[in-house]
């Protein structure tokens, strides 16, 4: 009887010591505490934009939100994981612009309708309201938009012998596919004729991406979904998409266009000189000074359109937006940091912060464009040519099906029957999500 | 017990092929490792045509290094990552040894259920069980904790397996002689079989460390705060939205590769005694 | 099973070895068995409620199948590989040459490198246009730029490359376990009756480490059959899903899609595959006896 005591207590003394040891509590924050006035919690990689909003904002309110960093490839797993479990964890929620429909679909986002006033909400770029309303409701309020802009190297283009006059580009008359294409021939002939230093036409910055490789296929008048939303078929596979999917094919083959270079490094090959031209958004402005180029080494045009289809060019728009956690303890002050973060001063110094476009027209201000001077573009562009990603509980599935045709496509696929493979993925995930309507 | 093939191939021939595996086992590590000591566009500018400078910098630099604790705070990270790890290397350890002791020296109900269940863990995919894990440790009020970290990790089947293969190799004799002597189990235990032990507590440490040390799931989705982010989330940080630092993730590598490297290689004597005197031999 | 002793009567039947197992059991049960039990439970869900719809769902679709087929291709290669690879490796670090505990170690690095950063690095080493593969393949040999994970019909077997280069260290180490516990004197006699080396190889060496082989075949297998890191990491399933092995596809359902119960669905597949493989495996082995 002895022993069993023993060894009982041995057991279960070891136990109450391994925890102990490990309690590292005194060493991390509380969830939810909170001394006199309440905290809100979020998660982010615009770790530096946010503490800085937050600090004015409790200034002025009382109300703290604690900022937690994590990697930007790591938001939407880990938000997964924390919002399927219900838990209250965080209290705000980044959602990338098109998961806001997923997120909604699965119960995870507060209604916003009592913390944005009908004023507020239209001012927001039409394509960004839109892409932030489900089923009527607003759940996700943007912070900022993005927009897709024609980048060219100077250095290249002058060793290459060629000029090119970029003033005469504006909104209404721009450089065509065919004519930059053009030039990228003339250009790498020049530059690298036998291939051996690797120097390319044109490059993509997210290459084999919905957000950009999709705007192709808009561009030449193709949508990105069927208008009720549950097929795309008929959509991605009309005579518009083909058309689009035909022309690029052809020009990776030709090598105007990268082949094998994934969306990590085609930014870098930009800096260095190895593409001469490059079609990125507009904060990539910031990032090409940051890689030490000057005004000098690069310039910025609209992006192209297609001969023929100059009407129906259509840009890139949509970026991160912010909701309330359907399972906070402290929703009706959330709601109140969103609309900060959006529509009030809270978003004056995210976007000075981050340098991201604006989410309304107004607050394209001339010292925004001082700081970038593309934004000018992006500010057309929003109000003009903007064609928002396909709305769909689905994205997620659609994305991933789409992202790895174009991949495909790009490596040479055969093109009808990629097509008709990714039909059949993309509208088998959309029927499950109409099956439970 | 070493054997010389000297008739198939002469030392010539096993130093070449020993050479050539070891370039083949290196060269992944070497490359990142030279990469950390240049910019990243001096690293792209090279890659093409191959010449000595794709892998060799031009400008040797270090600040990828400074970067990399200044800005981004490595070193913290790295600490809390040892700090978890020292945590969890004695818990299980001693959790471990103790089962191991009852499946080697006594007979009871069960028993053979009881070690197949254990060894069942093995094969339990992290990612199937991270959301319920999640959800269980979130109640318990664990998440961003080192409690959260550590507890989780205890529950080791290989480590028990190494520690029953190492147990069965203790004499009877030398229990008995306890016995006999009146002892109980704790002095079969503390005196007889845990000095014994070195070798084979030197090898799960090892394996413990390394494991521990690269693990990346749990600790993305359990320990998000500062004071508790590991190693392997952090080098995510590199990876921005729009930009790559290369040169920061070489440098993190680099770091992250020569901590267990240089825990390895002195005690790398007893890991292979501990393998081979309690591990699956013939 | 093991040997055991019973020390003494006495302690057959007291309550003491379920004691020294509590704290391990307690942590296993809680949380391994636990949340696996919850996933078990959660693939035989449809929306909340007891169905085998998840079930039919998943096997209605067509990228299962080919997931399915994917994985198993994989490992067809993949741990054959890997045993033998890491056989002949500590074949070779078993020889009496000065400096070979060294090398022994240095052959354990690549175990010691996570998994992610390995595959940043190969990624960029077998880059197309601007990795250290195809400049090399490009300078010395002329030849064209090869795909590697780009090509659907490499891609595959440069994430068996990376695996391979990133295990065989580990399994390595309990080949050279098995091997040094072979007595000496068994060689010695294979010498005196005229046995050549390769010989003695097929005949004595091999047959005597079947124990570790059945190990590191078990465990080799397991962990490759869930092996998707790479796949997550590098190539995302693709090109033209030719990477997109079963266990990614049920992270994207759990982690993605906002479907664990699709997610644990995949999973209890794979874990029974698991199950029926290694029973072939010891059935296999057990019959050489």
């Amino acid at each position: 009887m002895r022993k069993k005591v023993i060894c009982m207590l041995a057991g279960v003394s070891l136990l109450a010591v391994t925890v102990s040891g490990c309690d590292g509590k005194g060493d991390t924050p509380d969830s939810g505490s909170s001394e006199g006035g309440k905290t809100l919690k979020l998660l982010t990689h615009y770790d530096a934009a946010f503490a800085e909003a937050a600090k004015k904002y409790e200034e002025e309110t009382g109300v703290k939100v604690e900022v937690e960093q994590t990697a930007y490839e790591n938001i939407g797993d880990t938000l997964e994981v924390v919002l399927s479990s219900g838990s209250d964890e965080y209290d705000l929620i980044m959602a990338d612009g098109p998961n806001t429909s997923a997120y909604v679909n699965r119960g995870y986002l507060e209604p916003l309708a009592g913390y944005f006033t009908e004023e507020e909400k239209g001012e927001f770029s039409p394509e960004l309201l839109k892409q932030g309303t489900v089923g009527g409701e607003f759940y996700a309020a943007p912070l900022g938009d993005s927009s897709t802009v024609l980048y060219y190297n100077k250095n290249l283009l002058s060793e290459a012998g060629i000029e090119v006059d970029w003033s005469q580009y504006t909104g209404e008359n721009r450089i065509t596919w065919e004519e930059l294409t053009e030039l990228a021939r003339e250009a790498v002939k020049e530059l690298d004729p036998d291939g051996s230093k690797g120097i390319y036409g044109i490059e993509i910055g997210q290459v084999s991406s919905v957000y950009q490789m999709n705007l192709l296929a808009n561009s030449m008048g193709g949508k990105n979904i069927s208008d009720d939303g549950s097929t795309v078929k008929g959509v991605i596979d009309s005579d518009e998409w083909k058309d689009a999917i035909a022309w690029y094919q052809g020009l990776v083959e030709e090598g105007i266009f990268s082949k094998g270079v994934s969306g990590l490094e085609t930014y870098n090959n930009f800096y260095a000189g190895k593409c001469v031209f490059e079609w990125m958004t507009a904060d990539s402005y910031t990032f090409c000074l940051s890689a030490d180029m000057t005004e000098d080494d690069f310039g910025w045009t609209y992006q192209p359109c297609f001969a023929g289809h100059e009407d129906e060019v259509a840009t890139g728009c949509g970026n991160w937006a912010l909701g309330v956690s359907a399972f906070s303890k402290n929703k009706e002050e959330a709601g109140k940091f969103v609309n900060y973060m959006t529509c009030g001063e809270g978003n004056d110094i995210f976007l000075s912060i981050e340098g991201m476009s604006p989410n309304t027209a107004e607050r394209y201000t001339e010292e925004l464009t001082g700081k970038n001077p593309v934004l000018e573009i992006a500010k057309y562009e929003a109000e003009n040519t903007a064609y928002v990603r396909a709305v769909t509980p689905a994205f997620n599935e659609y994305s991933a099906a789409l992202s790895t045709m174009w991949e495909d496509i790009r490596n040479g696929a055969d093109m009808d029957t990629a097509l008709e493979r990714t039909v059949e993925q993309i509208d088998s995930a959309l029927g499950e999500y109409s099956e439970s309507q | 017990m070493k054997r010389v093939e000297k008739n198939l191939l002469g030392k010539a021939g096993i130093y070449l092929l020993l050479a050539i595996v070891l370039l083949i086992s290196l060269f992944p590590i070497i490359y990142p490792l030279l990469s950390s000591f240049r910019t990243d566009n001096e690293l792209f500018e090279n890659m093409a045509p191959f010449n000595w400078h794709t892998i060799v910098p031009i400008h040797w630099t270090w600040e990828n290094y400074i970067a990399v604790f200044q800005e981004y705070e490595f070193g913290r990270y790295l600490k809390n990552t040892l700090v978890m790890i020292a945590l969890i290397i004695p818990g299980t350890i001693a959790i471990c040894s103790l089962a191991a002791f009852a499946f080697s020296f006594y007979d009871f109900k069960m028993k053979k259920q009881l070690f197949a269940l254990f060894l069942l863990t093995f094969m339990i995919p992290g990612e199937a069980i991270a959301l319920p894990l999640y959800s269980l440790v979130n109640s318990m009020g664990l998440i961003n904790t080192y409690a959260g970290l550590v507890l989780p990790a205890l529950a080791n089947g290989l480590v028990l397996f190494l520690f029953v293969q190492f147990f069965s190799e203790t004499p009877k004799a030398l229990l008995e002689s306890v016995e006999i002597d009146g002892g109980g189990w704790w002095t079969s235990f503390s005196r007889i079989v845990l000095p014994l032990s070195k070798p084979i507590i030197i090898t799960a440490g090892l394996m413990i460390f390394v494991n521990q040390w690269n693990d990346y799931l749990w600790p993305l989705l359990a320990a998000r705060a500062r004071e508790v982010k590991v190693v392997t989330v952090a080098v995510a940080n590199f990876k921005e939205q729009n930009v790559i630092h290369w040169g920061y993730i070489y440098a993190a590598a680099t770091v992250s590769a020569i901590i267990p490297i240089f825990l390895f290689l002195p005690l790398q004597k007893y890991f292979v005694q501990g393998i081979t005197s309690g591990g699956v031999k013939g | 099973m093991k040997g055991t002793t019973a020390i003494s009567a006495k302690m057959k039947k007291s309550m003491l070895p379920y004691c020294l197992l509590l704290p391990a059991l307690a942590f296993v049960l809680v949380f391994k068995i636990y949340p696996l039990i919850y996933c078990f439970i959660q693939g035989f869900h449809y929306k909340g409620s007891w169905s085998l719809e998840t079930f039919r769902i998943l096997f209605s679709n067509k990228s299962f199948w080919h997931s399915l087929w994917v994985t198993v291709k994989m490992n067809l290669v993949m741990t054959p590989l890997q045993i033998v690879l890491s056989f002949l490796m500590a074949l070779l670090v078993n020889q009496a040459v000065r400096g070979v505990g060294t090398f022994r170690s240095l052959y354990y690095l690549p175990v010691t490198i996570s998994m992610p950063v390995a595959a940043i690095c190969w990624s960029l080493m077998l880059s197309v246009n601007n990795g250290l593969a195809n400049s090399l393949i490009g300078s010395w040999f002329g030849m064209e730029p090869q795909g590697f994970f780009t090509d659907a019909n490499q891609a595959l077997w440069c994430i068996v490359a990376l695996s391979t280069w990133k295990g065989c260290g580990y399994w390595m180490m309990f080949y050279l376990a098995g091997l040094k516990g072979i007595d000496t004197s068994v060689y010695e006699a294979a010498k005196i009756d005229g046995a050549g080396a390769l010989q003695t190889l097929w005949n004595i060496t091999i047959p005597l480490v079947k124990k570790t082989t059945l190990f590191v075949m078990v465990a080799d297998t397991s962990i490759n059959i869930l092996l998707f890191a790479p796949a997550q990491l590098i190539t995302s399933g693709g090109p033209s899903d030719s990477t997109n092995v079963l266990m990614y596809e049920a992270y994207k359902q759990a982690f993605k899609y906002g479907s664990y119960e699709k997610g644990a669905a995949t999973t209890c597949v794979l874990v029974v595959l698991i199950l029926i493989i290694v029973f072939f495996q010891f059935k296999l082995t057990n019959q050489e006896d």
